[in-house]
This record gives structure tokens, sequence and C-alpha cells, in this order.
């Protein structure tokens, strides 16, 4: 329900109002919890937005461990590291550093720092990968604009139909980048004793975000539950049951929604962001979550 | 079945690194030299699935209507396909049929394969054709050291050595420290 306002705004010719598409839908991906599967779940959903729903993507690396950028551009992502491809960096730093006989700096253009991973006709799925030394911004003496992000887009990623953005477990300046940049924030959990840790830090971060951002509309679009990486399994006895109560517990203190369709337990993951398609497994069934997301975020 | 999935495995290891160590045409005339039959024709040559229909892909390219540059980079990418050094084994095909979320389990060959990769790519632009080209060499999945290795090697050469390697000269103020990231910049 309450994302009805926003369906309407983003689908407002399919609910026959007539009203035009203002601009892409951005979800962030984030739990002040590592190992939860955030550079999965958002290289899957972009290419089933891609694939399946037909969107015009950008998937946007927040993490300077790059397992988006891995997990989508596999192998090439050595090759692009070692050619030094523009990166997330460059969007930080609002420039392109100068390379041998580019003529010095260069203007930041949004070609210099995305890469092609998919493409059929007009529609795209795009990538803003992410490098080692992004971290560097957060042990230099200035520290980044954290309205960057947020500006390079709306400038340069109008007609795109959704972005994503895979953050970072510790909460710094690109975590509040990325909610600059946000209409929602997507949140994986895994169902286990550490699961509700990051909660209470992922509702503190939030709330004093929209404390300081009052005109920004920001909402928790759900919590999914992710037993791919989990070893109980999709069962997992007691141990789970305990960590989902505490998940329930956390999500109706906090008033986020808890997405009906879990990620299955499976080997397939890992093998899918390796780009080995020799056994999805479970992992084939990423699309029941992946349905009931956009569905519920109207897209 | 397991088994045989570990061979292929150990021997794609192999194989790659000799094709990073000596390049992919060395790795290949080698191996074609040991053979005793010399240097097989591209068209000729047969994949490791067994695929020897010399020609196919260019012949369905051939058969495309698309704009002239755009045909020039399906026919550069079709040649490749037909000698069998882009999308190598059935395995590459399948997995970029798959990435776009066409079903690739019942393919048996790779030309089979290229009929169904071909109204995929002959939607691309030339940017995107030009990646898939420039990506289409790579075999199997994404090999963490390899990727290791870049990233150390880019690390190295944005940052300097790493902290336990000898620094190349003596610095008193800097010397039994770590880099100062922030003073040598991040780009």
């Amino acid at each position: 329900m309450r994302l009805a306002a926003r369906k309407a705004r983003v689908l407002g010719g399919a609910l026959g109002v007539g009203m035009a598409k203002t601009g892409p839908v951005t979800i962030c991906v984030i739990n002040l919890k590592g190992g939860v599967g955030k550079s999965t779940i958002t290289a899957l959903l972009s290419r089933y937005a891609f694939n399946t729903r037909n969107m015009d993507v950008l998937a946007i690396d927040l993490d300077p461990q790059a397992n988006l950028s891995q997990g989508l551009m596999h192998q090439s992502y050595s090759t692009f590291i070692s050619q030094r491809g523009g990166t997330i960096v460059e969007v930080f730093n609002d420039y392109v550093p100068p390379k041998p006989g580019s003529g010095g700096a260069q203007p930041l253009t949004a070609e210099a720092v995305t890469e092609l991973i998919l493409e059929s006709g007009s529609r795209r799925l795009d990538l803003i990968p992410s490098r080692f030394d992004f971290s560097d911004a957060l042990t230099n003496a200035v520290r980044p604009d954290p309205r960057i992000l947020a500006r390079f887009l709306s400038k340069n990623f109008k007609s795109k139909d959704l972005i994503l953005i895979d953050c970072a477990p510790t909460e710094s300046v690109f975590t509040t980048a990325a909610y600059h940049a946000s209409d929602y924030v997507l949140i994986p959990v895994k169902p286990e004793f550490f699961a509700t840790i990051g909660f209470p830090l992922l509702a503190e971060s939030l709330a004093n975000f929209r404390r300081r951002n009052k005109s920004h509309s920001i909402e928790v679009a759900g919590v999914v539950i992710n037993n791919a990486f989990y070893h109980g399994g999709n069962d997992g006895g007691p141990e789970k049951q305990r960590a989902m109560a505490a998940i329930r517990k956390e999500c109706a203190t906090n008033g986020w929604h808890i997405f009906s369709k879990q990620m299955y337990h499976s080997r397939g993951y890992p093998k899918l962001m390796r780009g080995d398609y020799s056994y999805p497994g479970d992992a084939d069934l990423f699309w029941t979550f992946a349905k009931e997301f956009f569905d519920h975020i109207g897209l | 079945m397991t088994a045989k999935l570990n061979r292929d495995e150990v021997l794609r290891g192999i194989l790659r690194t000799l094709v990073d160590g000596w390049g992919y045409r060395a790795v290949r005339a080698s191996l074609e030299s040991m053979e005793g039959g010399g240097f097989a024709e591209p068209k000729r040559s047969r994949t490791r699935d067994g695929d020897a229909e010399a020609g196919a892909a260019v012949t369905l390219v051939n058969g495309l209507k698309v704009p002239s540059e755009r045909r020039a980079l399906l026919q550069a990418l079709a040649v490749r396909y037909d000698e069998g050094s882009a999308f190598p084994t059935l395995g590459d095909a399948r997995a970029f049929l798959l990435s776009h979320h066409r079903g690739a389990k019942d393919i048996k060959s790779r030309s089979q394969a290229f009929k169904l990769m071909l109204p995929l790519l002959a939607q691309m632009s030339e940017k995107g054709l030009e990646k898939v080209i420039s990506r289409s060499h790579h075999s199997g999945p994404a090999d963490l050291d390899a990727i290791s290795k870049a990233i150390r090697g880019a690390g190295e050469d944005m940052r300097g050595p790493a902290a336990d390697e000898p620094a190349p000269s003596i610095d008193r103020e800097s010397s039994g420290t770590t880099s100062n990231r922030s003073d040598q910049g991040s780009s």
C-alpha cells in the first residue's frame, strides 16, 4: 500500500492516468551486515529486469570490493582493471584523469564510466563498475560530496527505467550517496543468528538521512530472505525459526515489508556470479522473488 | 559424470595457463603440430564439441539484412566463431544465450547455438558487437586468480609495491610504514 503513490507516478500510463514517465526508479540494495547476498541480488535483478521485464537498466557498484562488477563482467573485469577503464571512482572525483595522449584531464561523461553488459535494440544493461581504490576516498583528507552521484545520474541517465545500486556493508559517505540517489531501499537478510544485527544500524542510518533531507522521499521496498548462502538450507530447523522470529519482530518495529518469496539455498548462485551456467540448481527460481519484487514496486 | 567434469576443468585450467603465457595462436599451432598433421585451415578446424560445419556462422551472417557497418562486425565475429577462437566451446555459447535468458539446454552443437545467438547479436549496436568480439575469446567461467593478479598489478601501478615488498628506494620518512594512499591520490 505504501508504494501505491509511487506506483501511480511511475506507471501512470498503465493505470490509465496518462502521466508521463518521470525517470528511472532507483533502488539501493543495502544491509549494514556483510555476506547477505547484496551483489548477487543486484546482479540477478539487473539481468531479470533487462531480459524479462524489457527494461533499460543501469547497475552501479558502490562497493570497493567490486563483487557486482566481477559478477556482471566475469573474466573481462581483469582486462578492464588492467586497462584502467572508467569506474565509480571517476564519478566521485568528477573528472576523467589524464591518459597517455588524452590531452590532460577530461570532463566526466556517462560513456567514460559505463560498461555495456547486455544490449537489445535500444535497451541496455549498463554497469558503472567499482575498483579497489574506491575505498581511498574514505581515507583521503577531503571527503567526497555525497550528492555527486545523484547529480551525475540525474544529468545522464534520465532515460533509464531502472537503476540498481549495490552498496558496501559499512556505513560511509557512499551509503549517504546511495540514499541521495534512491527512491527505494531493498534489504537482503540471511536467516541466521546475526541476521538482524544490521537492522537497527540501517534503521538509524535511514532515519538520520530523512531528518537531514526532509524533501527526499526514500522508502524501504522490503526485506528479502536469502537462504542462498545459509548453511542450514531452506528449512534450517529451529535456528532458522529463531532468526525468522527476530527478523519479523525487527521488520514490524520498523514497518518494513517482508517479501513472501525467499531465495532458495543453491550452489547455483556462486556459479552464476562466476559466469558458470553449467548448474543453476534452485538459483533458477530467483525469478519468483524478482517477479514479486518488481510487482510490489509497480515496475 | 563428475569425474569427467573435473577432468575437463583441469584441462581447461592447464590450457588457460598456457594461453595466458604464450597466446592462443601459439598454443593452438603447437597442439596441431603435435598431431602431426601440420596447421589445419581454420575452416576445417574441429572444435572440442565436435562441430565441424565449415563456415556455418559466416553463411548465416551473409544471409542477414543489416547495415553494412554492423554486417562487417558480425562477419568478423562469425569468422572467429567458425575458427573456434570466439566462444570456443559449446559451454561459452550456452553461457551467452543463458545470460540473455534464452533456453540453451537442448543445444547440441556450436553451429546450432550460433543460430540462436544471431538474432540477439543482430540487435546490438556496433559498440555492443565490438564488446562481444573483444570478450569472446575467453572460455569458461571467471578465473579468480586472473582477476586477483589484475587487481594486484593495477594496485602496484597506482600505489606502488605492497608494503611487504622491498621499496625501490630508501626514504627515511616513509621507511617502516605502509604506503600513504591519501598522499598518492586515487586515480
